[in-house]
């Protein structure tokens, strides 16, 4: 399981930097009587004022959407009312709700905006705060690289003032240079900028700011195997956290505690340190940290043993997991709750949940490997500038001395070497990637067996059916071969006797023999062939489902229309007669209770998958319903999906239809 | 046509064999040249042989009747191959047709439609009888005009215009109310409907279809 201890510090960095801003609490009572002043409809500075604090109140509490609002709604009047600095932070305010909401372009263009203002108006400090602002969004988009140098620039800028406001941004930049390094891995220098930090006395929130750096440097210990020396920071953090009163904070202690026990294989004081950062996330409402804090406390759960517990953190997480779109949370709470239903031998549970972990993980990959994309590209543009500069200065020395010469290959063939390595990073990325599908595939693999092993054991069941469809394919023959020929023969006498003496046509008592003998040819061919159709043996399911489909529109009641893609080799014939009993069954729910005048058969074979689609644009029915005429039919055919190891599932809309999906797994 | 048809009847009923024998008997011109009780003994006969007329049985104990007359179609192109069953199926009727044969009577015939059949097929047309005649125009009548354009269902119309939008598994799952899973299988079933190896791939075929 991935911890996610990495970005619970980054979001305290965000929450630090906003309450930088504000210091006094508002009430929500507060906040009306604010809403009250900023709907003034003749807005005058109060109302700007009152905006201000209405964004300072929700970007605090991590409700960037309504921060984003009322920042919005405050830059037109800033416009009017406001100086040039008051619009530059305003345009700081709406580039830091941006960049929470991960909309970097247009966080970075109020930013760039911000900046100007800041220049124009010599307001070093919002120009440190842009800076620092610009740090985040290059740090979300791991291009930590690009964030280091916004930060350098404004060190430079906090070492050249004099001014004490801006020399206390200094602890909180060095505080975001630790954490660039410790995403880097750069453990050495992220521990140097936190130490530096640390050395820093006397400034506003300090204490703050000492227990995030000790957590930094901590991280960055305990990745280096330094346990000892990590645990010292932590208790340092632990200590200064208990004098001061700031819940988000103890969230985050008491999750880096938990880390912290889990590495050295405590699970019963790491499990303790997560639920107590689950509660403290909890009751603060940041759901976002809750949901990855019940994801470790589930984790630890299932580590200790204690199923009921992990599976109930486990569907909390995944829920708001899923809410908020953490894909990898979801992932992990699946891979918990697969874990857990393997365990208590639900096997079919545990492969639906194996396939949703493997759903989510690919969607977390992607997105990772998308931002690992875009930070690639960006320092492959950086390297293909300074290639330019290069080629330029190599240039101009060419008529020089030798030695420069011999320095021209030297810088080519660093570069190309970079080049290189670029490619080499890209490739073994790609790999690593590859081998975490395959392994993920190996796995899924192996549920699978399990799966099937499971189903084994239910094998007497599956003869009984299996006997079944054999004797009506042995009845069905007998019918046709033995009593059809019988039928046929007799009235092909019938038929010569009739042509050899023509008196017979006026004989009423042969003709009704002979009437009635062909009739129950007939009926014999019909028994026959509802027993089981000789397409279906002889062609195959789809020549199969085609008669069916369109023996029904034939009727003309309904229109029924077949897809079929990658059928061209038959399924074993058990497979076969099964899946025509079930579209045979749903065809005829269909026709009973839909009302519908169109329906749609699917076929989808890839491979091992094979998908069967239903979909009818009748009246639809409540699938929760069970007493209904609609469910007997559906239990019967999901019997017969599970007797072939298949999923099934309904998806019925009122008046707008129902599609029925089958997905099953054809191992020959 | 004043000269004698040669007929081989192939069908491993023998009660079957003598109806058809005894239909024949008063029609001079028709001449049973041999019968098969399996597909083996009828490919046998056929090495050395050529009848005009092979009436077929598509139910053998040794090989499928369909199968049958392809074979016998790869080797001979002059006998005219007429099915003969006790099914009145479309698929089997068509599958006959497209496998060579010439006509397809159902075998609770009346004598004088075994006779015209033969008749007909000798003019090199095709021949059924009227039940499965009546079996093939619902087929060809109920249809869709087969004119190779996919069919979308339903959900996989709404889930093509959201992947359209840039949407991801997971956020249509959400939109859609329906689980992860079931957006996936229709997802790659719609790749396979487009035989497109990426969504960016099924989107420009979906496009240039007028799909999107």
């Amino acid at each position: 399981m991935k911890l996610c201890i990495g970005s619970v510090l980054l979001l305290w960095l965000i929450c630090l930097s906003g309450m930088q801003i504000s210091a006094q609490p508002i009430s929500k009572h507060y906040l009306d009587s604010l809403v009250h002043l900023a709907n003034n409809p003749k807005p005058d500075s109060n109302s700007l004022h009152a905006y201000i604090q209405m964004y300072r109140y929700f970007f605090d509490r991590g409700f960037y959407d309504s921060a984003l609002k009322y920042a919005s709604h405050a830059l037109p009047l800033a416009q009017i009312i406001g100086n040039g600095k008051s619009l530059g932070q305003m345009y700081h305010r709406i580039g830091m709700s941006y960049t929470n909401l991960s909309n970097y372009d247009s966080a970075a263009s109020f930013l760039k905006k911000a900046l100007t203002h800041a220049h124009a108006s010599q307001d070093t400090l919002l120009e440190v705060g842009c800076y620092n602002s610009f740090a985040y969004v290059y740090n979300y988009q791991s291009d930590y690289t690009t964030s280091i140098e916004y930060l350098l620039k404004a060190v430079h800028l906090i070492d050249a003032s004099e001014s004490p406001a801006i020399k206390n941004m200094l602890p909180q930049t060095y505080s975001s240079i630790s954490y660039n390094f410790l995403s880097q891995k750069q453990f050495v220098k992220a521990i140097e900028y936190a130490k530096k930090a640390l050395l820093i006395k006397g400034y506003p929130h300090e204490n703050r700011y000492r227990v995030m750096l000790h957590l930094n440097a901590f991280d960055a210990y305990i990745k280096q195997k330094d346990i000892s020396t990590s645990k010292k920071h932590l208790d340092s953090a632990i200590a200064i956290n208990q004098s001061i009163n700031n819940v988000i904070l103890s969230a985050m202690v008491a999750n880096n505690e938990g880390f912290y026990y889990q590495t050295i294989q405590d699970f019963s004081r790491a499990n303790k340190a997560y639920l107590k950062s689950y509660q403290l996330n909890k009751s603060i409402g940041n759901r976002l940290l809750q949901s990855e804090a019940a994801n470790n406390v589930a984790d630890l759960y299932l580590k200790t043993k204690n199923y009921d517990e992990a599976e109930q953190y486990a569907l909390e997480a995944n829920a708001i997991g899923r809410e908020l779109k953490l894909y990898q949370v979801v992932a992990d709470t699946y891979d918990v709750l697969k874990k857990n239903a393997s365990r208590q031998e639900d096997y079919k549970a545990a492969l639906s949940y194996a396939e949703l972990n493997k759903i989510y993980a690919d969607s977390a990959l992607n997105e990772e490997m998308h931002r690992i994309t875009l930070s690639l590209e960006s320092k492959y543009q950086n390297q293909q500038k300074e290639r330019e500069i290069a080629a330029l200065t190599i240039t101009n020395a060419q008529n020089e001395l030798e030695v420069m010469r011999r320095n021209r290959f030297l810088i080519a063939g660093g570069m190309g070497a970079s080049a290189a390595l670029i490619i080499l990073g890209l490739f073994y990325r790609n790999s690593r990637q590859k081998n975490l599908l395959a392994e993920q595939d190996r796995k899924y693999q192996q549920e699978q067996i399990k799966f099937l092993e499971r189903q084994q054991q239910v094998v007497s069941l599956q003869s009984m059916i299996n006997g079944q469809e054999a004797e009506r394919t042995r009845i069905a023959k007998d019918l046709h071969d033995g009593l059809g020929g019988l039928f046929s023969t007799v009235k092909m006498y019938f038929s010569t006797l009739q042509h050899e003496t023509p008196m017979l046509k006026e004989n009423d008592l042969f003709q009704k023999s002979y009437s009635i003998v062909d009739t129950a040819s007939i009926e014999v061919r019909r028994i026959a062939h509802n027993m089981m159709p000789e397409v279906l043996m002889k062609l195959g399911l789809v020549n199969a489902v085609k008669d069916l489909c369109d023996n029904i529109s034939a009727g003309k009641l309904m229109t029924v229309s077949l897809e079929v893609h990658g059928m061209n080799k038959r399924l074993n014939a058990t497979t076969e007669i099964m899946l025509f009993r079930i579209i045979q069954e749903l065809l005829n729910n269909v026709i009973k209770h839909a009302q519908a005048t169109e329906v749609i058969i699917q076929f989808i074979r890839e491979s091992e998958r094979l998908s069967v689609i239903v979909e009818d644009n009748g009246q639809g029915f409540n699938t929760m319903e069970t007493d209904d005429q609609n469910h007997s039919g559906i239990a019967t055919i999901q019997s017969r999906v599970n007797y072939l190891n298949g999923k099934m599932s309904i998806d019925s809309e009122k008046n707008v239809g129902t599609t029925i999906m089958m997905d099953f797994l054809i191992n020959e | 046509m004043n000269a004698v048809t040669k007929i081989l009847i192939v069908d491993d009923h023998p009660l079957v064999r003598d109806g058809i024998q005894t239909m024949l008997k008063d029609e001079p011109s028709f001449q049973i040249v041999g019968s098969s009780k399996t597909a083996g003994e009828a490919l046998d006969f056929l090495e050395s042989e050529e009848p005009d007329i092979i009436l077929l049985d598509i139910s053998l104990p040794d090989m499928d009747g369909l199968q049958l007359c392809e074979k016998i179609r790869m080797k001979n192109k002059y006998s005219k191959i007429i099915g003969l069953t006790s099914t009145n199926e479309a698929g089997i009727i068509t599958g006959l047709l497209q496998r060579g044969g010439n006509g397809y009577v159902l075998k609770n015939m009346e004598r004088s439609e075994l006779l015209e059949s033969i008749r007909t097929v000798l003019k090199n047309k095709v021949y059924l009888s009227a039940a499965a005649n009546d079996k093939v125009l619902e087929q060809f009548q109920s249809g869709k005009p087969n004119d190779n354009s996919i069919v979308l269902t339903r959900r996989e119309k709404e889930i093509l215009l959201l992947l359209a939008d840039g949407l991801k598994g997971p956020q249509i799952a959400e939109k859609l109310f329906l689980s992860p899973l079931t957006v996936e299988t229709h997802r790659k079933n719609l790749l396979r409907k487009f035989n497109a190896h990426s969504v960016q791939l099924l989107l420009k075929i979906a496009r240039n279809n007028g799909l999107l």
